[in-house]
């Protein structure tokens, strides 16, 4: 009877759910992929921005037969008291209340063995619940090398469930895992019952039966439940809903009331019992060799940690592997960069063979204009994102990142953040939007909110070329000498650097203060782990910045190519019904002698034996006069694209919001540039090209240079540098934020600050400049 | 004595935990429970935090948190 049922079940669910549990670090992702072999989907737990990771596998069942599993990796956690989002989710996630996951039919839970005593407190935890478990055995190669013997078949007779050695990196003990995986289902084991002081248990039971007779939790799960209610306080960041109750909340107060008069801390009782139950098992499977119960072995990560948090060695080195980090990133995705957007790069090809195949018109205007150049706008990034998310996964991985946050975390205090803010913020200088996906190992809420917030304030690499255009256009030197050259570079150089700290010291000053308003809270706490070494494995890695590059280009990218092509709607139409001189005659006209020009000049080419010499002249004419002729079209065809611009929706957006930008003392042309700009910051030097009918205009075009310098004084330059630098002109990143922070309310109050902070400052820097007399 | 006093390379036994109850549930989770060992291995560069040795890891906190474990010495030697 009992089979059939198990049979039933089976067949309906068609499938059976498996939860990976375990503490951070200790191989667990590495152990997922070599399960599902990379089958994986990753999404976001519905309300909560915590990750979740989902895999496939196939099972040989007890009778050879194929099983069919869905393997739910859990965040990483030493606990399941629920305590951060994390916790809760894993909880949650294994007692199957976390809606749109199935519950569990068998847990796996990650025991590392070099650090086994820590790490059976969350399997105690999980065998507290009575579902069917396996314990899976990490890390026994560095065990042994740290003189520590650990006995899986020991260990798997004292906690009463399967427990399989595995080394994931070597493909070791996967398929006897998954074997015990396929037996266990269906199975119901005993839950773990350990002896907490008499006292308390009559607690826990008075508070259990409360729950079930309110239905407040499901009647298996009534004893689990109070045992956390009673060992929790209210102080917690996700407090328990339930507490409120008011028979419940009488219970909770009799309780505490009566524990407080036997001096009983219900805390540490609840956590005593399980390290007591843990001292007893560690003592009867562990073998230690004589040097490490005399405690005298020294590990290689303790003479590593010597060197690398030494107070001048580890600063110095930290200092060295951030240079790198960033030096290389900009070093290697530079050229790459390059070779995707700039003229004669990837998109340039595919526009021009666009223009080449289907002749110019509306159509292929939309394509190259907005299609093309919106998706090259995201893609152009993705280099430098995905080098850096390679960083950071290597730095994780490797255990650096928490020393990095052991080095940093003083420094950051002093704003109420918390180390694990440092790498992350520092990432910002290069791109915000890998950036913010990686303050996801900061665990309180509102700490990586605060860090998510002030991160678009780095001045990140989109910056640097407006950075470079206003700089080389007001501060440049116009035909210099040597030594007026090297003072002038020195004085751009200096304003570069004023324009990074700004950036900089703002984002400090925002963490401060939205620490000390917004997002107040009791004192951050910092206790994190510092794993050991390891060396990062090249699959975990790669599987990672994968998922996190796609990530990107699934938020951003589409929400990205939706407003690409709103944009170049809204720069192109309406068109103007007439023009202030008849282009599409004057370039027909110079069109058709390009083509007859070209045809001569390719002709000179081959056939050299029949020429007459007045041939020869004529192709000679015609070399000559095609650049100048190109360039004539250049320039006419950027007089068109003004006119249109001016016309459009965007110019008249412009035209409309320039008493917004008049006290900045900006024109109608700066204010188009500065809000195409609010869509991605890169996008204003070429919009200034436009306006300026200067033609395909990066940062380094002298003609652009010299209309800027002729139509705005310095002041203007300096005001338009502090706008850029505060003003949240990047969709990627709000896009990002989004997703991280699992509302649009977050993104929608960075925006707004930011915004707000930039006028500001500009209006200020304007008015104290003109008021000194600088405005002309 | 408290945690954040202990003399680096000293290990002392844990005797008890104070502070808010989400801080000491997360100390004792972390393997900080009374009666354990504990040995303080160093300071980072600017003082704060420390890096304590427990149950055969590394866990790094704040003076702040450490002042919140009262420990017995217990002399020197490793954990």
């Amino acid at each position: 009877m009992a089979a059939e049922t198990h049979v039933e079940q089976a067949t309906a669910k068609s499938e059976l759910v498996v939860a990976l549990a375990g503490n951070p670090n200790v191989g667990k992702t590495t152990l997922f992929n070599a399960i599902t072999g990379l089958k994986q989907k990753v999404a976001n737990y519905p309300g909560v921005t915590v990750e979740k990771k989902m895999g496939r596998a196939e099972l040989k069942g007890p009778g050879g037969e194929r099983v069919f599993c869905q393997i739910v990796d859990l965040p990483g956690t030493y606990s399941l008291a629920s305590r951060s989002p994390d916790e809760h989710v894993a909880r949650q996630v294994v007692l199957g209340q976390m809606a749109g996951t199935p519950r569990p039919d068998v847990i796996i839970v990650v025991c590392d063995a070099s650090n086994i005593e820590r790490n059976l407190f969350l399997v105690t935890q999980v065998l507290e619940l009575g579902r069917p478990t396996v314990v899976a055995l990490s890390m026994v190669d560095i065990a042994r090398e740290n003189g520590r013997v650990v006995d899986a078949a020991k260990l798997s007779a004292q906690l009463g469930v399967p427990v399989i050695e595995v080394q994931a990196h070597r493909k070791l003990g996967i398929d006897e895992l998954k074997s015990a995986v396929a037996l266990a289902a269906g199975k119901h084991s005993k839950p773990l019952e350990l002896p907490l002081p008499e006292l308390m248990e009559t607690h826990v039971h008075r508070l259990a039966a409360i729950l079930r007779e309110q239905r407040l939790a499901p009647d298996d799960q009534a004893d689990f439940d109070a045992h956390l209610m009673l060992s929790m306080g209210d102080d917690d960041d996700a407090p328990d809903a339930r507490r409120n109750q008011p028979k419940i909340r009488a219970a909770l107060t009799e309780a505490s009331a009566a524990l407080d008069a036997a001096d009983i801390d219900p805390i540490a009782a609840e956590i005593e019992a399980h390290y007591s139950y843990i001292g007893g098992v560690v003592s009867a499977v562990v073998s230690q060799d004589a040097q490490d119960a005399t405690g005298l072995k020294t590990t290689r990560t303790d003479r590593l940690d010597r060197i690398l948090t030494h107070k001048f060695w580890g600063m110095l080195i930290f200092v060295g592997v951030m240079a790198t980090v960033f030096v290389t990133i900009f070093w290697l995705a530079d050229p790459i960069m390059k070779a995707i957007n700039d003229t004669g790069g990837l998109f340039d090809h595919l526009q021009n063979w666009v223009s080449a195949t289907f002749g110019e018109g509306p159509l292929v205007s939309l394509i190259n204009e907005g299609i093309i150049a919106g998706v090259g706008n995201v893609v152009v990034f993705l280099p430098q994102i995905a080098m850096l998310f390679l960083f950071l996964a290597v730095l994780e991985d490797s255990g650096y990142m928490s020393r990095a946050a052991f080095l940093m975390d003083r420094l950051m205090s002093k704003v109420g953040l918390h180390g694990k803010s440092f790498i992350p913020l520092l990432s910002g200088y290069a791109c915000a939007v890998p950036a913010i996906m990686g303050t996801r190992v900061i665990e309180n809420r509102r700490d990586r909110l605060a860090t998510i917030l002030i991160l678009p304030l780095m001045s990140c690499s989109a910056r640097l070329p407006i950075y470079s255009l206003i700089i080389a256009s007001f501060f440049g030197p116009r035909n210099a000498s040597a030594g007026e050259q090297f003072r002038a570079a020195l004085h751009k150089g200096g304003i570069l650097l004023i324009m990074y700290l700004l950036g900089t010291f703002s984002a400090f000053g925002m963490a401060w203060l939205f620490k000390r308003t917004l997002l107040k809270g009791p004192p951050p706490t910092f206790i994190l782990e510092m794993p050991p070494y390891r060396m990062p494995q090249a699959k975990t890695i790669a599987a990672t910045v994968w998922q996190r590059c796609w990530a990107f280009l699934k938020r951003a990218g589409t929400l990205i190519f939706a407003f690409s092509v709103m944009m170049w709607a809204g720069t192109h139409y309406p068109q103007p019904a007439h023009y202030s001189q008849d282009f599409d005659g004057k370039l027909g006209v110079l069109q058709t002698e390009r083509v007859g020009l070209e045809k001569i000049s390719a002709e000179s080419m081959k056939d050299h034996d029949k020429w007459t010499a007045q041939d020869s002249l004529k192709a000679e004419a015609a070399v000559k006069r095609l650049p100048q002729l190109r360039g004539e079209i250049d320039d006419l065809q950027n007089a068109k694209q003004s006119e249109i611009l001016e016309h459009s929706a965007a110019g008249r957006v412009g035209h409309f919001i320039t008493p917004v930008f008049a006290p900045l003392g900006f024109d109608w042309k700066l204010s188009i540039g500065v809000t195409g700009a609010f869509f991605a910051r890169e996008v204003v030097v070429s919009t200034m090209g436009i306006i300026y009918s200067v033609g395909q205009a990066d940062e380094g075009s002298t003609a652009l240079q010299t209309a800027m310098r002729n139509n705005y004084s310095p002041l203007i330059g300096i005001t338009l540098l502090m706008f850029v630098v505060y003003c949240m002109q990047c969709l990627s990143t709000l896009a990002i934020a989004r997703r991280e922070t699992g509302t649009w309310k977050w993104p929608a109050f960075m925006f707004v600050y930011m915004t707000a902070m930039a006028w500001l400052a500009a209006f200020l820097v304007f008015y104290i400049g003109t008021l000194l007399g600088l405005g002309t | 004595m408290t945690l954040d006093q202990l003399p680096l390379g000293q290990t002392a036994r844990i005797s008890r935990l104070n502070g808010s109850s989400s801080v000491r549930r997360r100390l004792m989770e972390m393997g900080l429970t009374p009666a354990a060992t504990v040995q303080a291995v160093r300071r980072a560069p600017m003082g704060d935090p420390l890096d304590v040795k427990v149950r055969g890891y590394h866990l790094s906190l704040r003076k702040e948190e450490a002042a919140s474990v009262e420990v017995e010495s217990a002399g020197s030697g490793n954990v």
